[in-house]
């Protein structure tokens, strides 16, 4: 039992690479693992990643038709697993070795929902990077903090401060700025680059500003 | 009709109790062995990527790098 998570990082890189060129769909990592590479450490157990169907056509029917010929394993039957993707535009498997889980977002361009707003915004600017020693399409920095902040935990704005504090010389400040503001979290956006270190004062002053 | 998942989408993603839900059932080996995964790339990737940035600076000064931002993101939470 050796390299758990990078034998089924390998496995879902082959798919999703081999996806990428038979179809035409686009892929990109997001999520906890990210945090290791753009801010510190953390332990995860499941891999998050975003796919674009949409763009090619290719209907839900089709994509999960098109996802049982790479040996993945429905967290539910594929069916079950058919219609919560339909509501909710998640889909879960896991690796052949069913130890490690893989979320996979499906961009809906027609969702308002923040969260689903995020998807195709982040697809534009998507970056390779490697995690495990495998390349990845990954989010890119500044999709990494913007998703951070849309979702707006404490753990988030940790991250989100994690990534500012390591990278902040080098992120588009134009691009963070106008798109903190499609996504209504500027005044979230403002609070991290006014330098504040501190998690919990960050939440104190978003709280009292509204 | 706005569904239960769209009112609690943010609960639905984070997915907390599912993600406990699963370590509970893993074996422990597996789960150890994965952790350690994760301390050893995660260490790794924060060097070579401050190696990227600065490639003068030594290994130890990028563990104190390290070590000084994971002491001021950790630990406390915010309390209303």
């Amino acid at each position: 039992m050796k390299d758990i998570l990078q034998k089924a990082l390998k496995q879902l890189k082959n798919a999703l690479e081999d996806m990428e060129k038979r179809y035409k769909v686009k892929y990109y990592i997001v999520g906890g693992i990210l945090s290791n590479l753009y801010a510190v450490f953390r332990l995860t157990q499941d891999i998050d990643f975003v796919i674009d169907i949409q763009s090619q056509n290719i209907t839900l029917k089709e994509y999960f038709t098109i996802l049982q010929n790479y040996d993945f394993i429905p967290v539910q039957k594929w069916d079950k697993a058919e219609i919560l993707a339909q509501e909710s535009n998640l889909l879960q498997y896991f690796d052949k070795n069913q130890r490690v889980k893989f979320d996979n977002y499906i961009i809906d361009r027609n969702s308002q929902n923040p969260y689903s707003r995020l998807g195709p915004i982040g697809l534009k600017r998507r970056t390779r990077e490697k995690l495990f020693g495998i390349t990845f399409w990954v989010a890119s920095k500044e999709d990494y903090i913007l998703s951070k902040l849309v979702f707006g935990g404490w753990q988030d704005y940790s991250d989100a401060l994690g990534c500012w504090m390591r990278f902040s010389e080098s992120l588009d400040l134009n691009y963070l700025a106008s798109t903190s503001k499609e996504l209504n979290v500027l005044s979230q956006f403002n609070l991290l680059k006014s330098g504040m270190s501190d998690p919990d004062e960050y939440f104190t002053r978003l709280n009292h500003q509204n | 009709m706005v569904t239960i998942i769209e009112t609690s989408l943010r609960k639905f993603h984070r997915d907390f109790k599912g993600k406990v839900s699963m370590m509970k059932n893993t074996p422990l080996d597996v789960l150890e062995q994965m952790f350690r995964e994760c301390y050893d790339e995660s260490i790794e990737l924060f060097i070579r990527t401050e190696k990227e940035k600065d490639p003068t600076a030594s290994e130890k000064e990028i563990l104190i790098k390290l070590y000084s931002i994971s002491e001021k993101l950790k630990g406390r939470k915010y309390i209303k």
